[in-house]
C-alpha cells in the first residue's frame, strides 16, 4: 500500500511547485512605460533625440541637400519634377500626409508634466519639442494649406479624428504659439549643447515661417490658395522683428573667414561647423560612428545626371552691380571661362569651372583630377543635363571621395536672417538703406561683390518680377544667388506664386552650338568618333543652348497654376473622413 | 480491442506493430534466396519447423510471408505454396509470422516440427494503435479528424528537415516555402487547413509531448506523426492548438534484445532554376529600347556596343578600360562590354551534402532504451563566399517498470544547428542578383575582384555563424494505484542556448592602377550574440478506464503549466587589428552592446470522457480552461470545450452481407471550440521603445532615443476558433481499399488585428483589438490501395485537400481596397485591371473616349497595355477605391493554393523497392512584380534582362508578350495588376523519388547482418506548371521582387541502411 502514500506526496509536489500567486502576471522586463518615464530632465531629453533626424541633411546616395531643388528652376534632373510638369495625381494614401511624428510630439507634450520632479533643464527639451512639432507643421502647411491642429495626441476614440481642416491661418498662428515657447524655453547657442536646437534656430524658423506665410498671403491673395481679409502684413512684420532679434542677439554672424575668391564656396564643405559662427545647427558625420553620406562620389564627379539651370546663371550680377543685360563687363555665353568673368564671385564659387580642382590627395602620389569641361556626352550618372555643373558642395580631398565621406551638412545658417530681414521690410515697403546695409550689404560685402544701393538700382529689362518694385527684385534675386541649392528655391516660388518662371518654361543648359565646347567630345575608344551627336544624345535650342528636356517636354513645363500649388490629400483619407475638403483643382 | 484492460501506457508499445511489420516482411523478402542455406551455427541444438501458412478467410496458401525466430537473425520466407522451413535455435524459441495485410501471429515452439498456420486479415488500417492528444486510440474508435504519417514515408529522404519530408504526406497539412527560400537552415510555412487567423496561426507541434522545433528533430529517429485536424481533436490542448496539432512520435526501444542500425546518405544539390540572362548585346538593346521609349539619352552607346560584339567575337579578352575621364576607375555598367550571367556564376550545381544515423535500442520487459545519434551536413550553392548547414543531435529513451505500479521514464533529447553564410545582408545580395547588368563581370580584366559586384563581400566580407543549440529533459513517472487507473506526471524542460558571431571585415576594392581601396562602410568589426529561451512545464493528468458489460470508459484529467523566459544580449567591438583573427579580444575600437528579455506563462487545467456502446457509437468530450499571461487580467482565462461521435455502421449485424464487400464504414461528426494565444507579449502594456545610435551624432556619440507608445489595447483577449466536422472512414476488400473524407467549417472569431482603417491623422498604429472574424471551410480525400500479386506487393496512395478563407466581419466600413481586409474578402484575392491587349497604333492608344491617364499621365502608345473600361466611364481609373466603386478594379484571381493534391506510389518485389511522392497545387493565381518578373522595372539601376524578357514590344515585334519596356514613372502604364500578367500558380512536382534493393540475408547473415538495404533516391526533380520558365512555382516571393530568394534545389543521393 506504499503507493497510496506516493501518490498524494507526488501530487502536491508537482502542485506546489507551480502555484504561485502570480504566475500569469507577466509584465515586460526591459521596457519602460509612461509611468516609469518623463520623470527627468535626461528622459525628456532622451524622447527630443528622437526628432533630430527629421532635420533635412545629407544622406545615402546622390548630392545631399545641395540637389534638392530639382523640384524648382535652379536645378534639372533626369527626369522634370512632377510637379513643375503638373503631372502628379491623388494618391490613395500616402502624398506627404503624414503625422506619426506629429502624434510623436504631442505625445511628449501630453506627458512630459506627468512626473516630472526636476524642472531645471526640463524647459529645455520641451521646447526642443515645440520646436519641432512646428516645423512638422510648418511642412504639412506647405504641402497642404489648411490641416487639422491637433493639441494631444490621439486616440481611436478621439473625435477629432474626423474633424475638418483648420484655416492655414490658425494653423500659422499655432506653429508661431509653439516656435514662442521654443524660443523663450532654448538657450542661446553658445551656452546649449552642440548639436542640439537652440534658441537662435527657433527664432529664424519663426522668421521663415511668418516670411512664408506673410508673401503668401500677399501674393495669393484674391486666388483659390489665399486667405481672405488677409494680405500679409502681420506675418511680414513678425519675420522682420524675429529676423531682426536673431541679428540684435549678436551671437551669430557671418563666416567670413578667408578670401573673397573661395570664402562662400569654403563655407559648404566642411568636415567640422562647431566653431563657425554662421551655422546655428549642423549635422556631424563619423565614419567610426558609421554615420556618413556619398556626396563625395557625386558631386566632385560633376555629372550626377543634373544640372544647373541657365536662368539661376544668368541671375548673377556682374561686378559692376549691373545684370547682365545691361552690364558692359558680361562676356557672353561662348566659353564657361568667359561667362563667369566679372560676376558676382559667388558665381565662380558655384559652378565647376575649367581649371577647378576636382580631387586632390590621391593615393599613390597620384596626379590631382581637374574639371576640365561638363560631361554632356556622359550616361546615367556620369552625364551632366546643361553643362552647369554644382561646384557648392564639393570637397576635394580624395578622403571624402572614396567611398563615404564625413562632410558636415548645414540645417541652419544666419544668413537666411539677413535675407528674411530685408525682404519682410521690402514686402512692407519700409526698407532703408540702412536696412540694406546691414543685411544683404554684409552678404555682398564677404564676397567682395558691389553693395546694393537703394537709391541707384539699374533698371533690368530682365526682371523676373516687372510688376514689383526694384528692390524686391534684387532681394530676390541676392536670395536666390546666395541661398542657392540650399531648399529653399521651391517655396520661394510658392509663395510668391512665381508660376510665370514655370509655366510653358524649359530649363536651359549652357551654350554648345558655337561655344568652345562644341566639337571636343570624342569616344573613349580614342577613335577619334564623336561622343556627342546633336539631336540624339544632346539636345540644344534654336540659339545652340542646350535643351536637356526638348523632347520630354516639348510645350515646356504643364504646372496649374489653379491647382498645383498644394498637393492633394490622399482619397482614401477623403473616404476616411468626409470632413476632409480637397484642395483646390484636384 | 485485445488490450482493452491492459494499463494504459503499455498502448504506445503497441504503435510500433506496423512497422515492426514492415520490417519483418522486408527482411523475409531477401532471406528468400537464403533458403537453401542453414542458419548461423549455435551452440544450440538446432531444431527445424516445417508447416504452410494459409489464408484464415479462405484457406488459400500465402506466398512470401515472412517467419523469423523471434530475438534473432533467422528468418525465411515460405514459399509459393505456402510451404515453409526454418531452423530454430532450439525448441524453445518463438516464430513470428507476418506478412504485409495480415495480423501477424507469435507462436511458441514448444518443441514441435511441424506448425501450420492461418493469418487473418488485418483491419490494419482501423486497428492500428494512433497517438492522440495525452493517449493513444485505436484508429477505429476516433471520433475526430486525425490522419496519420508513417515513418516510413519520411525515411532516408534526402531532405535538410522533417518539415521538407513532410510536404504533401497528408491533406490540409500544408507545408510552403517561407521567407528564406531554399537557403541552408531555411524554415518553411505550416499550416493545417488554411491560414486560420489573419494573424497567422501555426500548428502547434509536439515531439514526445513537449513543443519542439522540427527543425531540430532526426528525421531518422521518427516512428509516426499524428496530425490532428478539428477542434475535437485537438481540443484537449486547448489554447496552444488553435490551428490543428502535430504530435511526432519518436522511437522507443523494444524489449527482446539489442538492435544497431546505422543508415547514411549521400547526396548533390543543385537548384531547381537558374534564371538565365541574355548575352550584353541584346540587354543593351533592350535598355536602349527603354530608353528610347522613355525618351532619355541612350545608355549603350555605339563605342560599347562595338566592344561587345568584339568580345563576344574573342577579338578582345577585356571587358573593361580604365575610364577616360578618370583613368584611375574601370569602366563599369553601361560603359562595359563582359558577358556575365550572374545567375549562373553565383550558384554552384551538384554541390556534395551527407548525412550519418546511429542507433542503438533494445532491452529487457522491465527496462527499455533507445540511444540515437545522428550528423546532417549540408553546403549551399553559393559560388563565391561559403554556406553551411550541420545539425547533430543525440535522442535518448530509458522506460523502467520499478513495480507492477510504478514505472519511471526519461527522455532527453540535444540537438544542434551550425548555419554559416558571409555576413554580408542576404536581402541585398538576392536584390542585387536581381538587377545585376551582364556588361559587368566578377573580376577586372587585372584579376582582382570587382568592386562593383556583391562577390566582393562574399569573398572578403566575413562570416556569420550561428549556432542554435537545443536541450529537452523530460523526466517522467506513470503510477497506476488500481487497474486502470493511471496516472502520468512529468516536468518537461527545454533549454535553447543559443548564438551566433558576426564578423564584418574589411572589403579591399582595386582601381584601375591596381590600388587598393576600403570599400563602403570602411570599418570591420566583429558581433558575438547569445540568445536563449527556458521552458518548464509540470504536467500531470490521470487516466481511468472502465469497461461495464457494453459500455466502455475513459476519463482523462489533468493539469499543466507553462512558463517561458527568453534573454538576448549582443556585443559588438569595431576596429579588428585583423580580419584573419575576429573575435572581441582583437578588436580595439568602438564598442557596443545590447540585450533583452521577456517571459510569458500559461496555465490550464484540461479533461476527456470517452464513451463508447457496444464499440459502435462513440463519444468523446473534452474540455480545457486555459490562462495566459498575454492578456490582461479579467480576459485572461478561456472555456474551450469540444465534442464528437461516432458510428461504425459495419459493425451492425445488417451490415454483414455486404461486409465482404465494404469491410469497415463509419461516420463522425464534431464540434468544438479552441482559444488562440498566439500574439505578442504584453499587447495591453503601454510600452516606450527605446533605441539606441540615433543616426543624428550628439557629440562623439550616436544618443539613445525614446519614441511615444503605441496605442495599446486594455481589453484584448482570446481568439476563438471553432470548428465543425464531418467525416467518412471505410474499408473496401478487405480493406485494400481505404477511402476517408471529411468536410469542416472553422471560424475563427474576435481575431485581434491587424489594423483597422483609421484616418491617418491617428499618427500611430491602430492598436490590435479582438474585431474581426474568419471564416474557413474545405475539405480531405484520402484513397489508398494496396495489393499484392504474389512477391510483388504495390500500394497508392491520392490525397485532395482544398480550404479557403473569407473575412466575415472587419471594421473597414467604407470598404477600402487599400485596407488590409474588408468584409466580405476572400483571403488571397488579387484585385487587378482587365487587359484588352496591348494598343495596335498609337492612334488607338491615344483615343480619348478611352482614357488611361490616371495610370500615367505621359502619351499612350502602341504596344502599352489597353486596359478594359469594365466600368464604361470612358476612363481607367479605381473609382474611389472601394469595393463598392472599384472604378476599372476587379477581382482577377486568387494566390491561395487550391487542390492541393499528392500521390504516393509504392511497390516492392523481392529485394527491390520503390517510392515515388508527387505533390502540387491544383489551383492558384499569382500576380508578379519586381525585375524578375517584368524585366525593366522603373529606376534603370533596378532591372535586370533575361531571356523570358525579351519577346517584348517594338515596332518590329508587335506582336510581343511583354508590353514597351520603360524606365522611372512610365512603367506605371504597363505594370499594373492585370490579367494579362497574372500567372497560373499550380504546379505537378515529382517531390520525391526512391529506389532500394536490400541484400539478400544469405549474404549479410554471414556478417551478422539483419538487414542491409542500398538505394538511390532525388527530390524535386520533375516539375509541371504554366508558369513563367524564370521562376520556380513554389518560390516566388521575396523582399525586393519576386523570386528573389535563394534557390530551391533538387537532389539525387545514395544511401545504405544496415541493421545488426
Amino acid at each position: 500500500m506504499r503507493r497510496y502514500i506516493y501518490i498524494p506526496v507526488f501530487c502536491v509536489f508537482i502542485l506546489c511547485g507551480s502555484c504561485t500567486e502570480d504566475f500569469l502576471e507577466r509584465y515586460p522586463l526591459d521596457e519602460l512605460s509612461p509611468n516609469e518615464f518623463f520623470k527627468s530632465a535626461n528622459d525628456l531629453k532622451l524622447y527630443a533625440n528622437s526628432f533630430y533626424v527629421l532635420l533635412p541633411s545629407h544622406s545615402g546616395y546622390g548630392g545631399g541637400t545641395f540637389w534638392s531643388e530639382g523640384n524648382s528652376d535652379n536645378l534639372v534632373p533626369a527626369v522634370p519634377d512632377m510637379r513643375l510638369s503638373g503631372i502628379r495625381t491623388i494618391p490613395s494614401s500616402g502624398g506627404g500626409w503624414e503625422w506619426g511624428n506629429i502624434r510623436q510630439a504631442n505625445y511628449f507634450l501630453d506627458h512630459c508634466y506627468d512626473q516630472l520632479a526636476e524642472t531645471l533643464d526640463a524647459e529645455i527639451y520641451i521646447a526642443e519639442v515645440k520646436f519641432f512639432k512646428a516645423f512638422l507643421y510648418f511642412d504639412l502647411l506647405k504641402t497642404f494649406g489648411d490641416v487639422p491642429w491637433f493639441t494631444h495626441a490621439l486616440d481611436t476614440d478621439s473625435p477629432e479624428l474626423f474633424s475638418p481642416r483648420e484655416s492655414r491661418t490658425v494653423v500659422v498662428d499655432s506653429i508661431v504659439a509653439c516656435l514662442d515657447d521654443a524660443i523663450d524655453g532654448l538657450k542661446l547657442k553658445n551656452v546649449s549643447e552642440p548639436f542640439r536646437i537652440n534658441k537662435e534656430c527657433a527664432i529664424l524658423l519663426k522668421a521663415r515661417v511668418c516670411l512664408y506665410e506673410g508673401t503668401w498671403e500677399k501674393y495669393h491673395q484674391g486666388t483659390a490658395f489665399g486667405v481672405s481679409g488677409r494680405d500679409g502684413t502681420e506675418f511680414l512684420a513678425m519675420a522682420a522683428s524675429a529676423a531682426e532679434q536673431l541679428m540684435q542677439l549678436g551671437s551669430a554672424g557671418l563666416d567670413n573667414s578667408g578670401p573673397d575668391n573661395t570664402v562662400y564656396w569654403s563655407l559648404f564643405n566642411q568636415l567640422d561647423y562647431s566653431a563657425n559662427p554662421e551655422v546655428l545647427l549642423w549635422r556631424k558625420y563619423d565614419v567610426g560612428l558609421e554615420v556618413t553620406h556619398n556626396l563625395g562620389q557625386y558631386l566632385p564627379n560633376a555629372g550626377g545626371d543634373i544640372g544647373i539651370t541657365r536662368s539661376f546663371a544668368d541671375s548673377y550680377l556682374c561686378t559692376d552691380g549691373q545684370p547682365i543685360s545691361t552690364s558692359p563687363l558680361f562676356g557672353g555665353y561662348d566659353s564657361l571661362a568667359l561667362e563667369t568673368r566679372n560676376r558676382d564671385p559667388r558665381m565662380a564659387q558655384t559652378f565647376f569651372l575649367p581649371g577647378d580642382l576636382r580631387t586632390v590627395n590621391r593615393p599613390g602620389g597620384a596626379e590631382d583630377l581637374i574639371f576640365d569641361k561638363p560631361p554632356l556626352d556622359g550616361t546615367a550618372q556620369w552625364r551632366a543635363t546643361t553643362g552647369y555643373c554644382l561646384y557648392k558642395g564639393v570637397n576635394i580631398d580624395y578622403a571624402q571621395q572614396e567611398s563615404v565621406g564625413w562632410m558636415g551638412s548645414i540645417v541652419f545658417r544666419y544668413a537666411e536672417a539677413l535675407l528674411i530681414y530685408a525682404e519682410a521690410l521690402a514686402e512692407l515697403g519700409t526698407i532703408s538703406q540702412e536696412d540694406l546695409d546691414i543685411s544683404v550689404n554684409l552678404l555682398r560685402d564677404r564676397v567682395g561683390m558691389v553693395r546694393l544701393d537703394l537709391g541707384n538700382i539699374t533698371v533690368d529689362p530682365d526682371w523676373d518680377f516687372p510688376g514689383l518694385s526694384p528692390v524686391i527684385n534684387e532681394i530676390r534675386r541676392e536670395r536666390r544667388v546666395e541661398l542657392a541649392f540650399e531648399n529653399t528655391r521651391w517655396d520661394d516660388l510658392a509663395r510668391w506664386r512665381a508660376h510665370h518662371l514655370i509655366v510653358n518654361q524649359r530649363p536651359g543648359g549652357v551654350k554648345y552650338i558655337g561655344s568652345n565646347l562644341e566639337g571636343t567630345y570624342f569616344a573613349i575608344d580614342g577613335s577619334g568618333d564623336p561622343s556627342i551627336i546633336v539631336g540624339e544624345n544632346l539636345y540644344v535650342d534654336g540659339e545652340g543652348f542646350v535643351d536637356p528636356y526638348q523632347i520630354l517636354l516639348p510645350s515646356g513645363f504643364g504646372f496649374n497654376p489653379e491647382r498645383d500649388y498644394l498637393s492633394p490629400i490622399p482619397s482614401d483619407e477623403l473616404t476616411l473622413n468626409s470632413a476632409l475638403i480637397q484642395n483646390p483643382g484636384w | 480491442m485485445r488490450k482493452k484492460n491492459r494499463p494504459f501506457l503499455s498502448r504506445p508499445l503497441a504503435k510500433s506493430l506496423p512497422v515492426l511489420i514492415f520490417f519483418l516482411f522486408f527482411t523475409g523478402l531477401i532471406a528468400l534466396p537464403a533458403l537453401a542455406e542453414r542458419a548461423i551455427p549455435s551452440t544450440m541444438q538446432a531444431h527445424t519447423v516445417t508447416g504452410t501458412v494459409l489464408d484464415a478467410a479462405d484457406g488459400s496458401p500465402l506466398p512470401g510471408v515472412n517467419i523469423s525466430v523471434k530475438g534473432t537473425t533467422i528468418g525465411t520466407i515460405s514459399n509459393p505454396n505456402g510451404h515453409y522451413s526454418i531452423d530454430a535455435p532450439g525448441e524453445e524459441a518463438i516464430l513470428s509470422f507476418s506478412y504485409v495485410g495480415y495480423l501477424s501471429q507469435e507462436i511458441p515452439v514448444n518443441g514441435r516440427t511441424v506448425i501450420d498456420v492461418q493469418l487473418e486479415v488485418d483491419a490494419q488500417t482501423f486497428e492500428e494503435v494512433v497517438v492522440i492528444g495525452y493517449g493513444t486510440q485505436k484508429k477505429i474508435n476516433l471520433s475526430g479528424a486525425v490522419d496519420v504519417v508513417n515513418a516510413k514515408a519520411i525515411e532516408n529522404r534526402p531532405v535538410s528537415n522533417v518539415s521538407q519530408a513532410l510536404q504533401g504526406l497528408s491533406p490540409n497539412l500544408n507545408i510552403t516555402v517561407g521567407a528564406d527560400g531554399g537557403e541552408v537552415g531555411a524554415r518553411m510555412n505550416m499550416n493545417i487547413r488554411g491560414l486560420g487567423s489573419i494573424n497567422g496561426g501555426e500548428p502547434y507541434i509536439l515531439v514526445d509531448g513537449i513543443e519542439q522545433d522540427l527543425y531540430k528533430v532526426n528525421p531518422a529517429d521518427i516512428e509516426s506523426i499524428s496530425v490532428l485536424k478539428d477542434a475535437a481533436a485537438s481540443a484537449i490542448y486547448g489554447a496552444r492548438a488553435a490551428f490543428g496539432v502535430v504530435l511526432v512520435t519518436t522511437k522507443k526501444g523494444g524489449s527482446d534484445g539489442i538492435k544497431v542500425n546505422y543508415s547514411n546518405n549521400f547526396s548533390f544539390t543543385a537548384p531547381t532554376i537558374v534564371p538565365h540572362s541574355v548575352n550584353s548585346l541584346e540587354f543593351a538593346e533592350y535598355f536602349n529600347e527603354a530608353c528610347r521609349n522613355s525618351q532619355v539619352p541612350l545608355m549603350f552607346v555605339p563605342v560599347i556596343i562595338d566592344y561587345m560584339e568584339q568580345y563576344q567575337a574573342g577579338e578582345i579578352d577585356y571587358w573593361t578600360i580604365p575610364a577616360p575621364f578618370n583613368p584611375q576607375v574601370w569602366l563599369s555598367y553601361n560603359g562595359a562590354w563582359a558577358n556575365t550571367d550572374w545567375y549562373k556564376e553565383s550558384y554552384k550545381q551538384w554541390v556534395p551534402n551527407n548525412t550519418h544515423n546511429l542507433s542503438v535500442s533494445g532491452g529487457n520487459q522491465n527496462t527499455q532504451f533507445y540511444i540515437s545519434g545522428s550528423t546532417y551536413n549540408q553546403d549551399g550553392l553559393l559560388r563565391y563566399g561559403h554556406d553551411s548547414h550541420v545539425r547533430n543531435t543525440i535522442n535518448t529513451k530509458v522506460n523502467t517498470r520499478v513495480y507492477d505500479w510504478l514505472r519511471f521514464n526519461l527522455s532527453s533529447k540535444f540537438s544542434r544547428t551550425n548555419l554559416s553564410r558571409p555576413s554580408y545582408d542576404k536581402g541585398s545580395f538576392y536584390y542585387n542578383l536581381s538587377r545585376q547588368w551582364p556588361t559587368n563581370a566578377p573580376y577586372y580584366p587585372d584579376g582582382n575582384l570587382a568592386g562593383e559586384a556583391t562577390q566582393i563581400w562574399l569573398e572578403q566580407g566575413g562570416m556569420y555563424d550561428e549556432n542554435q543549440n537545443e536541450y529537452i529533459i523530460v523526466p517522467g513517472v506513470e503510477i497506476e494505484p488500481l487497474k486502470g487507473w493511471t496516472i502520468y506526471g512529468n516536468f518537461r524542460w527545454k533549454m535553447n542556448p543559443s548564438g551566433y558571431t558576426n564578423h564584418e571585415a574589411k572589403v579591399y576594392g582595386t582601381d584601375a592602377y591596381g590600388l587598393y581601396y576600403l570599400l563602403p562602410p570602411g570599418t570591420n568589426s566583429f558581433t558575438m550574440a547569445s540568445y536563449s529561451s527556458t521552458y518548464s512545464s509540470p504536467n500531470i493528468y490521470s487516466t481511468y478506464q472502465r469497461q461495464l458489460g457494453a459500455h466502455s470508459f475513459t476519463i482523462m484529467a489533468g493539469y499543466e503549466q507553462e512558463l517561458y523566459k527568453y534573454n538576448w544580449n549582443s556585443a559588438k567591438r569595431y576596429d579588428l587589428v585583423s580580419d584573419d583573427v575576429p573575435s572581441i579580444p582583437t578588436a580595439t575600437g568602438k564598442q557596443e552592446n545590447d540585450g533583452g528579455m521577456g517571459h510569458s506563462s500559461t496555465r490550464s487545467f484540461f479533461g476527456r470522457l470517452n464513451y463508447s456502446l457496444k464499440d459502435k457509437y462513440l463519444l468523446e468530450l473534452s474540455a480545457r480552461y486555459d490562462g495566459s499571461s498575454r492578456f490582461p487580467d479579467n480576459y485572461r482565462w478561456g472555456l474551450f470545450p469540444s465534442g464528437s461521435v461516432a458510428y461504425i455502421i459495419s459493425k451492425e449485424d445488417f451490415w454483414s452481407p455486404i461486409h465482404q464487400a465494404v469491410n469497415m464504414l463509419k461516420v463522425r461528426a464534431s464540434f468544438g471550440s479552441l482559444g488562440n494565444q498566439d500574439v505578442e507579449n504584453y499587447l495591453y502594456v503601454e510600452r516606450l521603445p527605446f533605441h539606441t545610435n540615433s543616426s543624428w551624432i550628439m557629440g562623439d556619440v550616436r544618443p539613445n532615443y525614446v519614441q511615444m507608445a503605441g496605442l495599446v489595447s486594455p481589453g484584448i483577449t482570446w481568439e476563438k476558433v471553432r470548428t465543425s466536422n464531418i467525416g467518412i472512414d471505410a474499408g473496401f476488400l478487405k480493406n485494400r481499399l481505404n477511402f476517408s473524407f471529411d468536410y469542416f467549417i472553422r471560424n475563427t472569431l474576435d481575431m485581434l488585428g491587424p489594423a483597422e482603417s483609421y484616418p491617418v491623422v491617428l499618427g500611430t498604429e491602430v492598436p490590435k483589438s479582438n474585431n474581426a472574424n474568419l471564416k474557413t471551410t474545405g475539405f480531405e480525400v484520402v484513397v489508398e490501395w494496396r495489393d499484392r500479386i504474389k512477391e510483388f506487393s504495390y500500394s497508392a496512395r491520392f490525397l485532395l485537400a482544398d480550404a479557403t478563407s473569407t473575412i466575415t466581419s472587419y471594421y473597414n466600413p467604407q470598404k477600402l481596397l487599400s485596407g488590409a481586409f474588408y468584409e466580405g474578402a476572400r483571403l488571397g484575392e488579387i484585385w487587378g485591371y482587365t487587359t484588352v491587349g496591348l494598343f495596335e497604333s498609337d492612334e488607338q492608344a491615344q483615343n480619348p473616349s478611352h482614357d488611361q491617364s490616371y495610370l500615367s499621365p505621359e502619351i499612350w502608345r502602341a504596344g502599352d497595355v489597353y486596359y478594359k473600361d469594365i466600368n464604361q466611364d470612358g476612363k481607367i481609373d479605381i473609382g474611389t477605391n472601394t469595393v463598392d466603386n472599384p472604378g476599372d478594379l476587379s477581382i482577377i484571381g486568387n494566390s491561395t493554393p487550391r487542390y492541393t493534391f499528392s500521390a504516393i506510389l509504392g511497390a516492392s518485389w523481392k529485394g527491390f523497392d520503390f517510392n515515388m511522392l508527387w505533390q502540387g497545387v491544383g489551383k492558384r493565381q499569382l500576380a508578379l512584380d519586381g525585375s524578375l518578373f517584368w524585366g525593366i522595372v522603373g529606376n534603370k539601376w533596378w532591372n535586370i534582362g533575361l531571356e523570358e524578357h525579351m519577346d517584348y514590344w517594338t515596332e518590329e515585334n508587335t506582336d510581343a508578350y511583354w508590353p514597351r519596356p520603360y524606365f522611372e514613372k512610365w512603367e506605371d502604364k504597363n505594370h499594373q495588376t492585370q490579367t494579362r500578367y497574372l500567372q497560373n500558380g499550380a504546379y505537378l512536382r515529382l517531390k520525391s523519388l526512391q529506389l532500394g534493393y536490400t541484400l539478400p540475408l544469405s549474404l549479410t547473415q554471414k556478417v551478422k547482418i539483419q538487414n542491409l538495404r542500398i538505394y538511390l533516391s532525388g527530390e524535386n526533380l520533375l516539375t509541371f506548371t504554366k508558369l513563367i520558365t524564370v521562376f520556380d512555382p513554389e518560390l516566388t516571393g521575396g523582399s525586393y521582387g519576386s523570386g528573389t530568394m535563394y534557390p530551391l534545389q533538387k537532389v539525387l543521393s545514395v544511401g545504405l541502411n544496415v541493421t545488426f
